[in-house]
């Protein structure tokens, strides 16, 4: 496959997910994820969620 | 992006209080109470965005956060989940979109890792994408300090991405990176030329801000500047002011939802469907897939579909919470065409009014002055008028299908027209699908009251279900017609046997032509005993009507349920229309065009639960539209899917209602269901269900540039923008965000579409 092609190949699955469909939204709840230790004593690490999608302006009111 | 929280509305507690035991709350512990919602605004600029958008969203739904020190873990995320571009491609204004609920996962591997919960959090994302012959690797490293919050949108976080085929160098390279004071992205695509993306957001709180965006797209530039204050938002793009109120609340605002979660109306428990199971599938090439079979069929990735033959041997995973899944053995049973029901409903066309269908019209003759035949119409019984109205027609080409507003406005239609066709067949999202409204012999006006619209829940049939012989008068295809219709050059009108191509009138026995089922392969079978399918999909783009497969017409059990009413030697295809079940066979490329199912040890086929079929009264009032009031049916296919609510284009760059062949249009669901525990609530038959949305889109209501201008709204001037100086490559073993080499990961997937599983 040539270059072009594959550009052109890897932008189309990227962007022509060709079906209908749903999504979007703003973020999961942030996680809490147990784990980790450390010496004597667990310590509860957290996750952090990360944006689920981002946009330039937000909404007033929206609540 | 803004996050609502739960309150019971006034008319619930009102409500609650004059009728108790008849509107309950759900509890406030319940996934109804607590699932969280999401909203975030569509604008012009969210184009220029998509695809970093659906990296973050990919992310997301990976579930890194739920993740962390756990090591690297398989993730499966719907592709369609995080395509905006494609959920509201206009081409999804045309009729039926019988794939939308198949779905097609990309798999990750994903190592999430923080030292304590004052350090960073960092995530190591390798997520395959392989589609028709093409192979490649996204590496991602995502580093997030601060969650988003209602004061910081946006969180604090960097995501860098590096898109990575066979050659060496990324062709795709990119980063976002997110804080308190806005947003940085910037991307190139590389290769025969280059195509850049760079925006740059300056945020002071949440009422001020602005910003740029700058694409560079197939040697086309596009250019935004936009600013906003607490009230309005204002965006330029070289030639074009425009100016929007930023209130959600302002009633020209518009709002669509995308996923809806269905509960239980007492316990406010998520309302969960056996559409299918996960699997694993062990291909000749050595390789483990992941999948999935259901009742829209079965999905495996791309190069793993092409292996897998009837009677392959699948794993289901079933998983057990804090415990390995276990698997399980199951033999597949797949045809290259799968054979439908449909079970008769009815309600009177008054009520009816107002809901839209699509119907195909061969003869104008009499439809009204300047109609195009041989074209597929929108229309509605407008009960007021007491005519149906023709507002749409459908559009087809090599895109698909979008519905073209009618020049001069909607147009009248007599229900007399129909007459000599028997009635109005057509499709409507709204009643669930396929359509007859019986109106043989109507001469004048008619009394909607006393005619019924049958409409029709669908389900799969199962081999062991299959009718030994069934009939068909109309748009009948045999295997020979199948292929000689899309043999190159071929000069046939359709791909059905010619005698029944656009039959309306009666036939006789001669013209019925039959068939026979085969439960053993679960086919359908000609008179040649020859399969009837056709799964070329090149071929079939050949003929655009047909890109997305091939549907029988009407097809019966018993030759004598379709005698016409004043000749039992003649047949007549409205009195199959009226049948209380009738079938339909298609067969097509797609896997949502084909049968598929597994069998357990016992020789079983495992049977999965078709879409729950809903009623939804829809509120009064204006941000309803022409639904205000109107009685609409709804597909439940599962957690978040649910759908069925017509639809309507916007523009992109105004966010106001076009004609769906408009450049720039967006197809989006007409209106929101509230969250509401009234005004929310759908039935079926006597159960009642809670729905409540989960992701919202809303589009900013546009206001006269000039109040932008009166608003003191300035646009920024003198910002510079990110450029490929901040680019990073995490797959480039020197630099200093090199994730590794994809890890080698048997396990089962951990987390799908978001949910971890163990």
């Amino acid at each position: 496959m040539d270059r072009l092609t594959l550009r052109a190949a890897f932008a189309a699955v990227l962007f022509s997910l060709a079906l209908t469909a749903c999504g979007g939204g703003s973020s999961t709840s942030a996680g809490t994820a147990p784990i980790s230790s450390g010496g004597d004593s667990t310590v509860t690490v957290t996750g952090v969620a990360t944006p689920n999608t981002v946009s330039v302006v937000t909404a007033k009111n929206a609540n | 992006m803004t996050h609502s929280f739960i309150r019971p509305s006034r008319l619930v507690l009102a409500l609650a209080a004059a009728m108790p035991g008849i509107v309950a709350a759900a509890p406030t512990t319940s996934a109804y109470a607590t699932d969280a919602q999401s909203s975030h605004v569509e604008d012009a600029t969210s184009q220029g965005i998509a695809q970093v958008n659906m990296i973050t969203c990919f992310v997301t739904g990976m579930r890194p956060d739920a993740m962390v020190n756990k090591g690297n873990y398989v993730a499966l995320v719907d592709k369609k989940k995080c395509d905006p571009n494609a959920r509201s491609d206009s081409g999804n204004s045309s009729s039926d979109n019988a794939g939308s609920s198949t779905p097609a996962y990309m798999s990750s591997i994903v190592n999430s890792t923080r030292t304590s919960n004052t350090a960073p959090m960092q995530v190591k994302t390798w997520v395959d994408e392989s589609e028709k012959g093409f192979a490649a690797t996204i590496f991602i490293n995502t580093v997030a300090t601060e969650a988003p919050s209602a004061t910081n949108p946006y969180g604090i976080f960097r995501l860098d991405y590096c898109g990575k085929g066979s050659a060496s160098g990324c062709l795709m390279n990119g980063y976002l990176d997110g804080s308190a004071t806005g947003i940085s992205y910037f991307e190139t695509e590389s290769g025969d030329g280059t195509n850049t993306t760079a925006l740059r957001l300056t945020t002071a709180g949440a009422d001020s801000g602005s910003g740029a965006l700058q694409m560079s797209q197939s040697g086309q530039q596009v250019a935004y500047t936009f600013g906003y204050n607490d009230s309005y938002f204002r965006r330029f793009d070289g030639t074009s002011d425009q100016c929007f109120s930023r209130l959600a609340d302002d009633p020209d605002t518009g709002m669509s939802v995308w996923r809806y979660g269905l509960y239980d109306a007492s316990t406010g428990d998520r309302v969960t469907r056996q559409s299918g199971f996960p699997i694993e599938y062990a291909a000749p090439d050595g390789k483990t897939y992941n999948g999935q079979i259901g009742y829209y069929g079965l999905w495996l990735p791309s190069e793993a579909s092409g292996q897998i033959t009837n009677g392959a041997t699948v794993q289901r995973v079933q998983y057990v919470p804090d415990h390995e899944p276990t698997k399980t053995p199951y033999s597949l049973v797949k045809a290259d065409g799968r054979l439908m029901k449909y079970t008769k409903k009815t309600r009177t066309l008054a009520a009816a009014d107002q809901i839209k269908f699509n119907v195909f019209v061969f003869d104008v003759s009499g439809f009204f002055d300047g109609a195009v035949g041989n074209r597929q119409y929108e229309m509605y019984w407008d009960d007021a008028a007491g005519a149906f109205k023709v507002s749409g027609t459908m559009e087809c080409g090599n895109n698909g299908c979008q519905t073209q507003d009618i020049a001069g406005g909607e147009k009248t239609v007599q229900a007399a027209f129909f007459a000599t066709q028997g009635g109005v067949r057509g499709w409507s999202q709204s009643l669930g699908g396929e359509v007859f409204i019986p109106l043989a012999g109507v001469t004048g006006a008619v009394d909607s009251s006393s005619v019924n619209v049958i409409y029709r829940v669908q389900d799969l049939v199962y081999p062991a279900q299959m009718p030994a012989s069934l009939y068909c008068l109309r748009e009948c295809p045999t295997a020979a017609t199948l292929a000689s219709y899309f043999a190159p050059g071929s000069a046939d009108a359709s791909p059905f046997v010619a005698s029944t191509y656009n039959r309306w009138q009666p036939a006789g026995a001669d013209g019925v032509v039959s068939y026979t089922t085969d439960s053993s392969s679960a086919l359908l079978r000609d008179g040649a005993n020859a399969a009837v399918v056709f799964t070329d999909s090149s071929a079939l783009q050949s003929r655009p009507q047909y890109q997305s497969g091939i549907r029988t017409g009407r097809l019966f059990t018993a030759l004598a349920d379709a005698q016409c009413s004043g000749s039992i030697s003649q047949y007549c295809d409205q009195k199959v229309d009226e049948l209380e079940v009738y079938y339909q066979w298609e067969t097509g490329p797609n896997q949502w065009n084909q049968f598929a199912a597994v069998k357990n040890a016992a020789g079983a086929v495992v049977a999965f639960d078709a879409p729950l079929q809903v009623s939804y009264s829809v509120p009064t009032g204006a941000k309803y539209g022409q639904y205000a009031g109107k009685s609409i049916v709804l597909q439940y296919g599962g957690f978040g899917e649910l759908w069925g609510i017509p639809g309507s284009c916007v523009s992109r760059l105004t966010n106001e209602h076009v004609s769906c062949d408009t450049q720039d249009s967006r197809y989006v669901p007409a209106f929101v269901i509230p969250f509401d525990d009234v005004l929310g609530r759908v039935t079926d038959g006597g159960t009642a269900y809670l729905a409540k949305w989960l992701d919202r889109e809303i589009r900013f209501a546009r206001k006269d540039t000039s109040v932008c201008s009166a608003a003191g709204v300035s646009l920024s001037s003198a910002l510079t923008l990110p450029n490929a100086s901040g680019l990073q490559n995490p797959s480039d073993p020197a630099s200093a965000i090199y994730i590794g080499e994809k890890p080698v990961v048997t396990d089962s997937p951990r987390v799908i579409d978001g949910d971890v599983k163990y």
